[in-house]
């Protein structure tokens, strides 16, 4: 897989990615297959140890603006073949997303997502409550105003994705060090010229800071002041079982959600307005806390009434690097030149990673435009342009 | 566990009754009764059992009154209860994990990551093919969840001064060198830890069993000592049946008991968790009928299950060593000795197994464990030029104990792998910054160390 | 057919995690996710350290260089209908905490050197 280093970083390469998470790894696999050389892959830790290997796994179609939508269908898409390709499973399986609300006021939001995703082409359909029992027989639906149904959607396993990603990555001659930091980057006027790291020194004239969490921080040593705050978010899985629940469950009335992993585990969340967001990598805090296990528990039982009888094996946490409009920052900056982001990506990372990593390769080497970078860039929010995507859930 | 009463209970074994003495604890009643495989492993479908009896392995969950991964070691027989092995009837036929098992590498590791990943058609039929074999046990019955739903709010205990989990030989001088009103946890009924109850039962034999081992005598009397003085102390309060399921930094405790949860916040926190049995590598050391001394005192000394007549082997090394055969040997089972060495401390072994009758094997390398139906049924060692086998209905590990380390690592200490002390143990002498100290077998001292002369 | 188990839980033997480890998944936290030691319900305390020990002559360094993973709370499994009955604790004080008995952090990365 990937050997811990046993020198120093190479004194040159042609573009140094930072952070191994889906990010890092997707991205650096996209330049090498369009003949980039010497690509050096940066992860301070190991490979999946920050938000991508924390996350819930889950890929899904179900949004309320139009980018999220087209990205997350293309990579609906990508994931249905990405394990062929990578020559490791990724178990992505499409169970299917089941959103339900407890709020009658959300049902209009909900049948003018359906109609939404209809038209961008997604099989989404609005349901009756009691149409959820046919997808989810335990499910409480007694006290549900309505919900959304997609088939496509679904779910898969982080690591099993980052080690396919590196995989390739070495095959394709990309070197991947773990347990390195970048320390400090270095520019020449208006370019990026090298980086420095707790291996030494890279000359390079391409820097991508798919840093997730630390996205931020990275920024600042180049000049660049990002909107992103780190929102703390925890989950859990329950010991393991027969399979018994094909969807992912996610209430947007109550920010729950649930799935059924590929070892029977339950896995799941629920978000807490209370959480903390941080600016200073400093501060992040993701050590369990009983407060979590406890209102999980309540909403489970809720929603899901035979959880009572089942137990949680083990919780955790990680950190969204969330933007103001909870979509993600793509692209370079002006007056920057060999500077690019691939990060912000406010929750929804793994299911968007492999298809954001595709167009900007494509377009950091062919120079081509692409409307959707174009939209997502940093720019945006100085020029006003935000919409938030109403589906934000965990 | 209660002590035991002549009552008898029948419960329902895969749809057969069978009479039990009450008090026993499931996995107990069914190695009465001969059924010692309780659950079969999911990838090889190796047999597996009672192994812990304290509920922390796993290995021995089965489906009891329609509630799934049900620990049956610490799980009361009652009347009319249904007791079922999980993987009854599950889709892979025992005829079939037979064959895995026996392949060797028919599924080596990492398979299901890496088989048949293409083309796509193969592969989903293989992750479909896949999907319905995963997972252990079956949603629970709604009988259960209904029954589970409600009840009162768990306790909160609020923020105590001193707080020290585990009531063993170091719990109890921990308790008793404390400042101030102290909590003392433990999950056993008495303080003295599994050693007490296990050194209790050798001296309700007759016929001096405990005079003729003197060190065992000489702990029991430290400990009986030491639980007196816990008893006359008003500041210290001892909380039985109490295990602590989970620690939330800074000083957060989970509690569970017989009536749930609670939490409690400490200024303080000794943590005298005691070590884990370790097992030992050799061919086939998950058979059922292999356990450590701990799930030994648990089960003949605590739980008393009947041994009488069984054929046990003692291997290993230690003061644990002693006390095994010792109890064994109480509970009429016969006994055959194998420790590591017969000089230094272990010297008086030839003439302690002459006096008693225990068969000694003095020097050899455990290698291989077999079974008969499932369960153990003897073992091969190496040494002194050639090979022995022992005919073993249920064997103890005596080996360096794993200090139990995963709740002072959830309260932050500082913990380093060290062989030599049998485990994940305190880096410094004193965690110094957080609010946990660690003391006794859990920082790596072995039983030896905490046999010292009784305070009076 | 003789095996010597490592993790009972998850049903991993030596010569699996040794495979592993030359297949390239040489520190802790990839070795455990790949091969399942430790991911089980018992979470590691059957065969954690045993594990470790065992990357230790693996990788031929010292034991103290292998480090512990993220053990998480519980350390056994509890029914989300008793953790119902819970209190929810409030939750920006704890996390807040930062009384002298806190200590420094460690980071939450498995931190394997």
């Amino acid at each position: 897989m990937i050997p811990l280093p046993a020198g120093p970083v190479p004194q040159r390469a042609d573009a140094v990615v930072v952070g191994g998470g889906i990010n890092g790894l997707a991205i650096s696999v996209e330049l090498a297959r369009r003949g980039l050389r010497d690509i050096v892959v940066l992860e301070k830790a190991y490979l999946g140890s920050g938000s991508t290997g924390r996350c819930g796994g889950g890929i899904r179609q179900v949004w309320t603006t139009e980018e999220n939508i087209l990205l997350a269908k293309e990579s609906v898409a990508c994931y249905g073949s990405l394990a062929g390709e990578l020559g490791l499973h990724t178990f992505f399986r499409q169970g299917g997303y089941l959103m339900v609300t407890e709020d009658a006021a959300q049902l209009e939001t909900l049948r003018s997502a359906v109609a939404l995703q209809n038209r961008c082409g997604v099989r989404s359909e609005f349901l009756q409550p009691r149409d959820c029992l046919k997808l989810v027989p335990q499910l409480n639906v007694s006290r549900l105003a309505g919900a959304l149904f997609c088939p496509d959607d679904g779910t898969a396993y982080p690591f099993s994705v980052v080690w396919g990603y590196a995989r390739a990555a070495q095959r394709l001659g990309v070197k991947v060090f773990i347990r390195t930091e970048l320390v400090d980057v270095a520019t020449t006027g208006e370019r990026i010229s090298g980086v420095r790291t707790s291996r030494g020194g890279i000359s390079t004239p391409l820097l991508i800071n798919c840093a997730g969490p630390w996205a931020r921080t990275l920024a600042a040593k180049v000049g660049v002041s990002l909107p992103n705050r780190q929102e703390r978010h925890e989950i859990m899985v329950s010991e393991s079982y027969k399979p018994f629940l094909d969807p992912m469950v996610i209430s947007i009335s109550n920010g729950i959600y649930f799935s059924q992993s590929m070892r029977g585990e339950l896995l799941g969340g629920i978000g807490d307005p209370g959480e903390p967001r941080w600016e200073d990598a400093g501060s992040f805090d993701t050590r369990s806390q009983l407060r979590f296990a406890a209102r999980f528990a309540r909403a489970l039982i809720d929603s899901f009434p035979p959880a009572a009888g089942m137990r949680l094996m083990r919780q955790w946490a990680g950190l969204y690097d969330v933007t103001p409009d909870h979509r993600p920052i793509l692209g370079g900056v002006p007056g920057l030149d060999g500077y690019h982001h691939l990060c912000g990506f406010s929750g929804h990372g793994f299911m968007l990673a492999p298809v954001a990593a595709r167009r900007m390769a494509r377009h950091i080497l062919t120079g081509e435009a692409d409307e959707i970078i174009a939209s997502l860039s940093l720019d945006r929010f100085a020029r006003g342009e935000i919409e938030v995507d109403a589906f934000v859930v965990g | 566990m209660t002590s035991l009463s002549d009552e008898t209970v029948t419960i329902f074994f895969e749809g057969k009754p069978l009479p039990c003495r009450a008090g026993l604890s499931v996995g107990a009643a069914l190695w009465e009764h001969g059924i010692k495989v309780l659950s079969h492993s999911h990838k090889f479908g190796r047999p597996r059992g009672l192994v812990c009896a304290r509920g922390q392995c796993m290995s021995c969950l089965m489906r009891i009154d329609g509630e799934p991964n049900v620990r049956s070691c610490q799980t009361p027989v009652r009347q009319g209860q249904v007791v079922n092995r999980q993987d009854a009837g599950s889709c892979f036929a025992p005829a079939m994990h037979k064959a895995l098992d026996a392949g060797g590498h028919l599924l080596p590791v990492g398979f299901h990551f890496k088989w048949f990943t293409r083309p796509a058609f193969l592969r989903r039929a293989f992750l479909d093919g896949l999907r319905p074999v995963t997972g252990v046990g079956k949603l629970p019955d709604r009988a259960v969840w209904s029954a589970a739903r409600g009840g009162p709010p768990a306790h909160d205990h609020g923020v105590l001064e001193t707080v020290v989990i585990g009531a063993g030989a170091a719990g109890m001088r921990a308790a008793l060198a404390a400042p101030g009103r102290t909590l003392l946890l433990d999950d056993l009924p008495a303080c003295g830890g599994q050693r007490r109850a296990a050194l209790d039962r050798v001296a309700g034999e007759g016929d001096g069993l405990l005079a003729a081992l003197p060190r065992l005598a000489q702990m029991r009397d430290r400990l009986e000592s030491d639980a007196r003085r816990i008893s006359l102390a008003d500041r210290i309060e001892v909380l039985s049946g109490v295990r602590v399921v989970g620690a939330y930094q800074p000083d957060m405790l989970l509690l569970k008991d017989e009536s749930g949860l609670a939490v409690a916040r400490a200024a303080a926190i000794v943590w005298a968790g005691g070590a884990w049995d370790r097992l030992g590598d050799f061919e086939n050391n998950d058979l059922p009928g292999l356990m450590g001394p701990r799930a030994l005192y648990r089960l003949a000394a605590i739980q008393g299950l009947r041994l009488a007549g069984a054929r046990t082997v003692v291997c290993g090394h230690g003061f644990d060593l002693w006390l095994s055969a010792a109890l064994l040997h109480a509970v009429g089972a016969r006994v055959a000795l194998v420790p590591d060495t017969v000089t230094g401390a272990e010297g008086e072994i030839p003439a302690a197994s002459r006096r008693l009758g225990w068969a000694l094997h003095a020097g050899l390398e455990l290698r291989r464990a077999t079974a008969r139906t499932g369960a153990l049924a003897t073992l091969d060692f190496a040494g002194g030029g050639g090979l022995t086998r022992l005919p073993a209905d249920l064997a103890v590990m005596c080996a360096r104990a794993k200090p139990a380390h995963d709740i002072p690592y959830q309260l932050g200490a500082d913990l380093v792998l060290d062989p030599d002390r049998g485990g994940f143990v305190p880096r410094a002498a004193r965690t110094s910054g957080t609010v946990v100290s660690i003391v006794g077998e859990a920082a790596g001292a072995a039983p030896e160390d905490l046999c010292v002369e009784a305070v009076s | 057919m003789s095996k010597r188990i490592l993790c009972r839980c998850e049903d991993v033997t030596r010569a699996e995690f040794r495979e592993a480890y030359a297949e390239g998944f040489t520190e802790l936290e990839s070795l455990k996710r790949y091969t399942g030691v430790s991911t089980g319900f018992c979470q590691g305390k059957g065969c954690l350290v045993e594990s470790a020990l065992e990357l230790s002559s693996l990788r031929d360094v010292p034991p103290g260089d292998i480090c512990l993973t993220n053990i998480r709370p519980p350390v056994e499994p509890v029914t989300f209908a008793e953790l119902a009955r819970l209190e929810p604790p409030p939750l920006l004080d704890d996390l807040k905490r930062t009384s002298a008995a806190a200590g420094p952090q460690r980071p939450d990365t498995g931190d394997e050197t």
